[in-house]
Parts: C-alpha cells; structure tokens; sequence
C-alpha cells in the first residue's frame, strides 16, 4: 500500500476511512489496559512476589520493546497478513516455527483473556458488596461478563476507537491524579527512588520483576496488526506504537513507583496481601475511587474483548489456511469469526467453571498465574520474532536499513532471550510459590509443548497435505505476492486443465 | 464519493466534480443516475446502453449468491461484500480486456467504451487519476458504494426487486429460483467436473475469497472443496492477482475487525 495522496480525490476519500495515529493507539491500549495493570497487575505483583524492583523493570522493559518494535514494524510493512507473529515467524524461520508459534500465540492470548475473568468477577463482586449490597460470587459475575463477551464476540461489536478513547483516557488520567495524590504523601515524609534504581534489579527474582513488565506492555504489538489500514503505513503504526510504549512506561513506572514510595518499600508488599486494588484507589477521595473502581472494570471488559480478538484472529487465520479445521476460517455474516470466537468462549466457560469447582483464588490463582504465563508467552514470541525478523530481512533487506533490519533486532533478540532465561529460573519466584513447587516448571514447560506439538503437526502436514503446507503464514498473500510480481504471467500460475481461454 | 453523484441528465464533467478528480477522455455524454450510497435501486428504469453478455456481469451472479435468495438478506457483512463486489466489477473489466494489473497497481489497457453504464463509469474513474493507484486502494474505494450500484443494475434489469424492511433496504430476486439456479449452476459444474469459462472461475474464486463457497449447493461436500482449489490454482492473469487481492482486502477486514 502507498501513502494516500490526499491531493486526489479518490486518496482523500480512502484517507478518510484509514486509521490515524491516535486511533491505532487507542486499539492498542485496549489490549494494554492500562488500569488493569497499574490497578490489578501491580498490586498484586507486590502481594504475590514482594519484588520491588518493579518500577525499575517497567522503563527497562519499555526500551528492550522499543528496541524490538524496529525490526518487528519494519517487517510488518512487508507481510500484509494480519496474522501477526505468526505470519512473521513462519516468513522469517520457516513454516514449522510459524506453526509452532502460532500455537504458543493461541495459547499465550486465551491465559490472557480467561486470566481477566478472575480479576473482573472478584473485582465486581467486592464493588457491588460495599456499594450495592449485591452478594454475588465472583465467579457469578465473571460468568456474567464471559456471557457478553461470547455475544459482542460472535456479533463481532469491537468497542470502536472513539469509545475506547474516552476509556482510556479517563483510565490514565485517574491514574495519573492517584499517582499525583500517592507521591504528595510519601511514607516516612520523604519521597525514596530507590525502586527506580536500575540496581534494584539486581536483586533475587530480577527475571520474576522483568515478566511482569511484560505482562503490562501485552497489547501493543497490536498494533502492527492495523498497518494494511493505517493513514500512512511507514509513518502511522511506528509513531503510534512508540508513543503508546512511551506513554504508558511513564505511567506504569510513576504509579508503581508511587505505590512503594507512598507505603513504604518494605511495607507495600504487606500492604498489597492486605488490601489488593482497594490500596491504588483508597488514595484518593471517595469520588474518585468509585470512578477508578468502575473504570478498572471497564478496563478489565476491554481487555477481556481485545484478548478474545486477537485469539479470533489467530484461529480465523490459522483456520483459512486449513491449518486447523477450515471452519475456523468462516466469518459470520456479522464479520466475526464465528467458529474461532466460538471455541475461544467455551475455553473460557471451561476455565470459570473449573476454578468455580475447585475454588481456587481468582485474584491470585486465575488472574495473576495465568495472567503472568500468558505474558511469559508474549515474551517468548517477541523473542522468537526478533530472531525471525534478522532471518526474513538476512535475505533481502527490502529497502530496509541495516539499523532496523540487522542490528536493532540482533540486540533486541539477544537481550529478549536473556529475559525469557530469566523468567523460567525466577518462575517460582514469579508465582509466588516455594523454589522447586512443580507450578514453576509446568507453567513454563506447557509451552514448549505446544510448540512441539505446532512443529510436530506442520511436519505431518508437510508429507500429508503439501499444498496447505506450501500455504502456511502466507494467508491470502499466496497469490497476493503475485500482484506485486514483475512478470504477472511468470509469478507461478500453472496453465488451466479446466479454465477455457478465453472470456466465457 | 458518490456512485453517480451528478443530478440526472448531467454529464462526464458534471461527475468529475462529485467523484475523482483528473482528466477525462473524451467520450460522448453519459446520463449518470442520481443515486447516492447506499440508496436503493430504482427498478424500473431503462437501460442506458446495450447491455454486454449477460454471463460477463459476474458481479449480478456474486450480488445474488451474497444475498438469501427468499428474501435477500445480505450474507456478508458491508464491508466484505462491498470489497468482494469492487473485484467482481473490476474482473468484469478484465474479463473485455479492458484492464490488467501490474506491480499491484491497476492499469487501465483500452479505454474503449465498455458498453454498459457501471463499467463506463469505472472506465471513467480509472482514467481520471493522475497516476495509477494500487489495486487495494480501488477496491477498498468501490467497496463504499459498488454494491448499490450493482444492485441497481440488477434492478433495472427486472431480477431484483427493493424492499423497505425494519433494518434498511434490501433487495430480494424477483424470481427465488433464478437465484438459486446462479449458485446451483456453478455447484453442479464443479461436481461434475464440467470446463468453466475464464468469468465462472473467477466468480468461484471471488465466492472463495469471501468464504460463501459453503453455500454452494454441492451434492458431493467431501471434495468439493478439492476442486475449488484447484479453479482458483487454475486462474489466469490478470485474475489470480484480482482475486488474491480481493481475498487479502477481506480477510484483513475481518481480521481488524473493520467489516
């Protein structure tokens, strides 16, 4: 796609209907969220691990993401499938790793999405108690929500960007006046930096502090998604993501960091057991706190819906290329994947129900575990993307240059897979349970093998159906790369058995 | 834009102004329908010009297979239908031999005039561009208002008919049957195997790309996806680009949510 020549008027219709830089932020902050993390990711960070280093891990995460969005918004202006990290990890490593990673992608994104019921059903539950004098269970109020997102789902009604721009920004200015409240009343009369120091890193369980990070940033590699729609496709997805990575490191390490200095360093951990989100909102009056209480659901419901998106697409994609059944790659006729949004809400069923059975924790147990390990999932492609995009632009560079094709994403993978390294030794320490607790090896493990299990099936689909196997990560591109062709007649359309010659 | 956008009566000039800007060659002048997007089809009304073969209009056959034929609920979303109808129309233009596509951008190869008002007009629009624009970008322009402008030609031929419903206009085949037959038809080719013109393979690819060839009424379901495939493996330039681009727009439509 070129950039539109707003000067004629057929571009200027078509700039009208594109995505501008705002928009394609606000799609991004959906899935970022960024109430649900300062609110609930936060908070319970500290509860769970008692790292305090997290501050300090979310601007060093920022720049290892930033570092990473070079090579992975360059590659995207050349891979026109939506499929994201899958397409790109098939195009840069081979069909067997896109296979791979894309079940990894299936599985990172529904521990995300069914990781938010937890916290919204136990969120609303207490909200609804002390204002309402409603007694649900949470998991009554997390069916409630599961029951809309499985209908807006198969209706495929998106939050559209005006209103997520209304949330979001309202989600980051209640943060931003907390944080200001917070750090007014510092524990002990002085403001500490101590938890913004880069050293406070180099504690036990930096690779816990590091994924939580993560975890935080998940969402905004959405946004290369929209760069077949974007106003101008070099300019508009670049500066919406490095703005959307810009704004919310400032947030998220400010009110971190407010919320240590505020309680104390060594208190806050205490503090978090004690009073969960409620130590975020109990900061400010009890106006303001009703707004961030009913804005953190709202935030928590936008999520939930961007996860159950970006699960659809990963099904629809895998779905039209028969990959998996092609049913999943039918839309409804509201446009919805129907069958992917489908199957993506009876996991979601299933996830509520057993966790009600069982009665496990949903803060703690749901959000927090499966929350963090879809992350780490995150994590694990954004690193595998990396390697990817040295290999597609090693090549042909495409135009590119050797900053964004070579050398950011070399330095981008190597630090992405030290953190990933990390991760898988400090899992316990992430989860919160005892070294050597089985949860700190299946977590991590269940990865790699549904990885192996991607690969093991793209290798049978190699000898069994060669032609769909030829198709993986391709989309409907297959043929799309013969449009762009010198030749069109060369670009590899075999001569017709069964299509006459000439026009009918 | 607007399909037709001048007052009744008006001509070429009078459409530079409400649609793309640029010369036009000159050509005699062509009354355009008033008709805005999204407007109804004016039954009725009486054919411009001659009509081409009727069996090159494969975006009539795409219009009624994308429609239920009782009562002619659209089966797609807007959006989709629109991009999937923008390159019907556009392989109607291939289809005479009037356009090709190169390096993804659409080039207009003859501006002889088509002979039928929808394609003239899209003759017009093509040639009125200063420069040639990629092929995404005229679909993704047809798709606002291509359906309405088929569905007026379908309905100043007498096959559909508009009716006003409780959500909106839609536009029901005057004979059920004839528009099961269109779909029929091509499933009873593809069963059986039979030769399929240039136009038939593409309509099966377009049908393909939108994700309706489940609706195809095939007694044999097992293979006959089989053989989609290979139709579409099968088409000839320019229409394997015209196709994989259509299928490219749609699917990321859907993928973004944008539909």
């Amino acid at each position: 796609m070129t950039t539109l020549d707003r000067s004629n008027t057929v571009s200027a219709a078509l700039a009208k209907d594109r995505l501008g830089v705002f928009s394609v932020i606000y799609f991004a902050l959906s899935g970022v969220a960024p109430l649900t993390v300062v609110a609930g990711v936060v908070t319970t960070a500290y509860a769970v691990t008692g790292l305090t280093s997290v501050p300090a891990a979310f601007y060093l995460v920022a720049a290892v993401l930033a570092l990473f969005s070079i090579g992975y918004i360059a590659m995207s202006r050349h891979i026109r499938n939506a499929g994201a990290f899958y397409a790109y990890i098939a195009r840069g490593l081979g069909r067997p790793a896109g296979v791979g990673a894309a079940s990894i992608a299936v599985l990172s994104y529904n521990l995300l999405q069914v990781g938010l019921y937890g916290a919204f059903g136990a969120t609303a539950a207490s909200f609804t108690a002390q204002k309402l004098g409603i007694h649900w269970w949470w998991w009554e109020w997390a069916l409630a929500a599961w029951a809309v997102v499985a209908v807006l789902g198969l209706l495929r009604v998106d939050l559209n960007s005006r209103v997520l721009a209304v949330l979001g920004t309202a989600e980051l200015v209640v943060i931003v006046i907390l944080t200001i409240t917070g750090l007014s009343h510092p524990a002990g009369g002085t403001l500490s930096l101590a938890t913004l120091a880069p050293g406070s890193m180099t504690g036990g369980g930096v690779g816990a502090a590091l994924a939580i990070a993560v975890l935080g940033y998940v969402g905004f590699e959405t946004s290369a998604v929209y760069t077949e729609e974007a106003r101008d496709p070099r300019r508009t997805v670049r500066l919406a993501t490095y703005l959307c990575l810009g704004l919310i490191a400032v947030v998220y390490t400010a009110a971190s960091w407010m919320l240590a200095a505020r309680y104390g360093q060594h208190h806050v951990a205490a503090v978090a057991q004690q009073q969960g989100p409620g130590m975020l909102f109990g900061l400010g009056s009890a106006l303001l706190a009703n707004i961030g209480q009913t804005l953190f659901l709202t935030s928590l419901f936008a999520a939930m819906i961007a996860f159950h998106s970006a699960v659809g697409r990963y099904l629809f994609t895998l779905g039209r290329e028969q990959v998996l059944p092609p049913g999943l790659g039918r839309p409804s006729r509201s446009g919805a994947p129907r069958a992917a949004s489908l199957l993506q809400s009876f996991i979601g069923l299933a996830v509520i129900v057993t966790y009600a059975v069982a009665g496990w924790d949903p803060m703690v147990k749901l959000f927090f575990y499966l929350g963090t390990t879809g992350g780490f999932g995150i994590l694990l492609l954004a690193a595998v993307t990396s390697i990817s995009v040295i290999a597609f632009f090693a090549r042909d560079r495409r135009g590119e240059s050797v900053w964004s094709a070579v050398a950011a994403p070399c330095v981008a993978a190597a630090i992405l897979i030290a953190m990933v390294w990390l991760a898988v030794a400090n899992y316990a320490t992430l989860l919160g349970v005892p070294a050597g607790s089985p949860l700190a090896r299946i977590f991590p493990a269940t990865y790699a093998v549904v990885a192996l299990i991607g690969i093991a099936w793209a290798t049978v689909m190699r000898v069994t159906r060669p032609e769909v196997y030829g198709n993986i990560g391709l989309g409907g591109e297959i043929a799309g790369q013969r449009v762009t062709a010198m030749s069109p007649v060369g670009g590899g359309i075999p001569p017709s058995p069964q299509v006459g010659g000439s026009p009918l | 834009m607007s399909w037709f956008s001048a007052p009744s009566g008006a001509h070429a000039g009078a459409q530079r102004g409400g649609g793309a800007a640029g010369p036009i060659p000159p050509k005699p002048p062509i009354a355009p329908r008033p008709v805005t997007p999204g407007a109804p089809p004016r039954p009725g009304w009486p054919a411009a010009s001659p009509a081409p073969p009727a069996d090159i209009r494969i975006a009539d056959d795409l219009f009624l297979i994308a429609h239920r034929d009782r009562d002619g609920r659209p089966l797609l979303p807007a959006r989709v239908m629109g991009l999937a109808i923008a390159g019907a129309v556009l392989c109607e233009l291939a289809l005479v031999s009037q356009i090709t596509v190169g390096e993804g951008t659409l080039v207009v190869v003859s501006d002889a005039d088509p002979g039928e008002e929808l394609a003239r007009w899209l003759v017009r629009q093509l040639l009125s561009q200063p420069n040639p624009l990629p092929l995404r970008d005229w679909l993704a322009y047809l798709a606002s208002s291509v359906t309405a402008a088929v569905g007026e030609r379908l309905a100043r031929a007498g096959t559909i008919r508009a009716r006003k419903g409780l959500r909106g206009w839609r536009f029901a085949p005057v004979d059920s049957a004839d528009a099961f037959f269109r779909a029929g038809r091509l499933a009873v080719m593809l069963d059986n195997g039979s030769p399929l013109s240039t136009g038939q393979a593409a309509l099966i690819g377009l049908i393909y790309a939108v994700g309706l060839h489940e609706q195809l009424p095939s007694v044999n379901p097992a293979s006959f996806r089989g053989r989609v495939s290979a139709v579409i493996q099968s088409l000839e330039w320019p229409f394997a680009g015209l196709i994989a681009e259509t299928a490219v727009v749609v699917d990321n439509a859907i993928l973004t949510g944008r539909t």
